[in-house]
């Protein structure tokens, strides 16, 4: 009845909303398919998701609100908190209320733990155990940074203090306590004498399905151009010890970037090499691999523009989980923007190696009451030939924020000087139309004189008058 | 039900409009006499933005604070765009190119933007700054140009 009750209130809402928010994706990293819709309002946002997770159909919901400077969030939460080497991510449904300061946060939570499914498209809990937590954290001004996690989740218990200190030149942190039922410690300390040099200690425990434990030691020097690294790594995971150990320098000139990288682990020597160049938004690399006296080869890249993004990266890292040590690992990461929407996919290397896969879909929907939304419109795609213009009121004044649209759909918009401008790739006139519903300058305004099209290479002039409202 | 509409009334009478700050990224860079650079600004609001972009020669005083004039005839700024409509959540590279035929040359590429636009006016203009010192070398190009003008290098 509940869930019927908030289907209904969540279906309805969206009406009154200013923006709605549509997400929708699926993940095999996250383990679940589903969407999310979110109405925001002023000073809220409430959320409905849906979808299947391991077969299982589930559902989420969630209202968040702003009360005398707390923020409250009835619903589906992920209580994830993570300082100095320590994280707990819980997935709740229940009743959290949150105060942040300059140099606190306070965060408190009662409800109900479970599974849940908490993914850039969804985010949903079911009911298991009675559950309740909070999170303090407070900033001091001669460095120090006190963190305190506790959480009660069915019969798993955890009570964790953090501690850091920020110095001049180094940095010493530590966390130690239960965490979910089991004794845990982690240390961490960095040291930079001089600028360019820096050395850094790690010890971590992890708590997966047995006892793992990871160390590490390494130190960084940058001499101009160059850059050189050295770290020492040793795990331990179901009686296995995995030790392993990276070496590497780089050269930078200008755009081009030579990187050289020893690897060894388990009597496993691994050599890489990796050219690469940035030529504005492309980036370019090769990548040779040596290895048990074979070589390959590799090649990687990506572009990264303001409607497309795509990367194909090469990299090695440690896995110490079946004493695997060095791996080399390929990610592939496309990111796709169509006027307010947005389409992801990402692949990533979980710990045990497989390759697992995310890929979503977003988009902005504005509702009635968020004012003259401004409609969806591409832009200058940029060449090498330029139309340019200039808008003026009825006296003369330049006129900032107006919008005028080429042909092909671009939308430019006028500066404080009035002008405006946008690069086309072919030298032919362009039919303009001034765009009155979206200019981003206050008040109504009507076209006096406006030429039918523009030629690249010379200035257009429009004039507009404003309207006096009745 | 009842209960769960009575809850959400006064969220809808009560709660004002909540304006999302905006970002740019980098502040501040240095180059050459030839560079290519970017900045970015980012949308942190619901609602999409017109975004306009304007350059303008700064010189600064002997306490570091700048006045902003017509751009300088030494200088050769090739902006990729003048404007951009900026999606919710979403971020804007912009792209120039610039050549300095002076000694050194500082330019600030000023954003022009207006959130919480209604048919009425303006609620609030919002203008962030891109900073570029240009020099013979890049290298410690600001603290030239701060020492040139007679200002406390840090």
């Amino acid at each position: 009845m509940l869930r019927v009750c908030l289907c209904v209130l969540l279906l309805g809402v969206p009406v009154s909303a200013q923006v709605l928010q549509l997400s929708a994706g699926r993940s095999t990293l996250l383990g679940g398919t589903g969407g999310e819709i979110t109405a925001f309002f002023p000073e809220s946002a409430l959320s409905a998701s849906a979808g299947f997770a391991n077969g299982h159909f589930v559902l989420g919901a969630s209202d968040t609100f702003k009360f005398h400077g707390l923020e409250i969030t009835a619903g589906d939460k992920t209580f994830g908190y993570s300082f100095d080497g320590a994280g707990l991510g819980v997935t709740t449904r229940g009743l959290f209320v949150q105060r942040k300061a300059r140099h606190n946060t306070f965060v408190v939570f009662v409800g109900s733990t479970g599974i849940g499914y908490a993914t850039p498209f969804m985010v949903t809990a079911e009911d298991q155990h009675i559950g309740a937590g909070f999170f303090l954290q407070r900033q001091f001004a001669n460095g120090l940074l006190l963190s305190s996690l506790a959480m009660i989740d069915g019969g798993k218990h955890t009570v964790v203090q953090g501690l850091s200190y920020q110095g001049h030149n180094h940095r010493l942190a530590g966390s130690g306590g239960l965490l979910q039922n089991q004794k845990y410690f982690s240390g961490e300390a960095d040291y930079q004498p001089i600028h360019g040099l820096s050395f850094s200690a790690t010890h971590n425990d992890y708590f997966l399905a047995d006892h793992l434990t990871a160390n590490s030691l390494s130190a960084f020097a940058a001499l101009g151009r160059v850059t050189l690294q050295a770290s020492v790594l040793d795990g331990r995971y179901k009686m296995t010890k995995t030790t392993g150990a990276s070496a590497g320098s780089s050269l930078r000139l200008s755009s081009i970037t030579a990187r050289s990288s020893f690897y060894e682990s388990n009597h496993r020597i691994l050599l890489v090499h990796v050219v690469q160049e940035n030529l504005h938004r492309w980036t370019f690399s090769g990548i040779v691999n040596q290895t048990l006296g074979q070589t390959s080869y590799a090649f990687g890249g990506g572009y990264r523009g303001n409607k497309i993004s795509v990367s194909l990266d090469h990299s090695v890292l440690f896995f110490p989980i079946g004493a695997k040590g060095f791996q080399q690992t390929t990610t592939v990461q496309v990111s796709l923007r169509i006027h307010d929407a947005t389409l992801n996919f990402q692949t990533n290397v979980d710990p045990m190696m497989h390759v697992q896969y995310t890929t979503y879909a977003s988009s902005y929907v504005q509702g009635p009451l968020s004012g003259p939304a401004m409609i969806s419109y591409s832009h200058s795609t940029g060449g090498k030939f330029v139309i340019a213009g200039a808008v003026v009121d009825e006296r003369g004044q330049p006129m900032e924020g107006a919008a005028i649209q080429l042909q092909g759909g671009a939308v430019v918009y006028s500066d404080s000087q009035g002008k405006f401008f946008a690069r086309v790739k072919h030298d032919k006139p362009s039919a303009l139309v001034v765009l009155l519903s979206e200019f981003a300058a206050p008040g109504r305004w009507a076209v006096i004189s406006c030429p039918m099209d523009a030629v690249p290479g010379t200035e257009v002039l429009i004039r507009l008058r404003r309207e006096i409202a009745p | 039900m009842k209960r769960a509409s009575s809850l959400l009334l006064p969220q809808l009478l009560f709660f004002g409009l909540a304006v999302s700050a905006q970002t740019i990224s980098p502040m501040i860079v240095e180059c050459g006499k030839k560079c290519r650079g970017e900045f970015s600004i980012t949308n942190n609001g619901l609602t999409p933005l017109a975004v306009t972009v304007e350059a303008r020669s700064f010189s600064l005083d002997t306490l570091g604070r700048a006045t902003n004039r017509p751009l300088d005839p030494a200088v050769d700024l090739k902006l990729e765009e003048g404007s951009a409509r900026i999606s919710p959540k979403g971020t804007h590279t912009f792209a120039y190119q610039l050549k300095c035929a002076d000694p050194s040359c500082s330019v600030v590429l000023l954003s022009s933007m207006v959130v919480g636009h209604t048919a009425e006016g303006i609620l609030v203009r919002v203008q962030l700054a891109h900073t570029i010192y240009a020099c013979e070398k890049q290298k410690d190009c600001r603290k030239k140009v701060r020492a040139a003008a007679g200002g406390k290098v840090e």
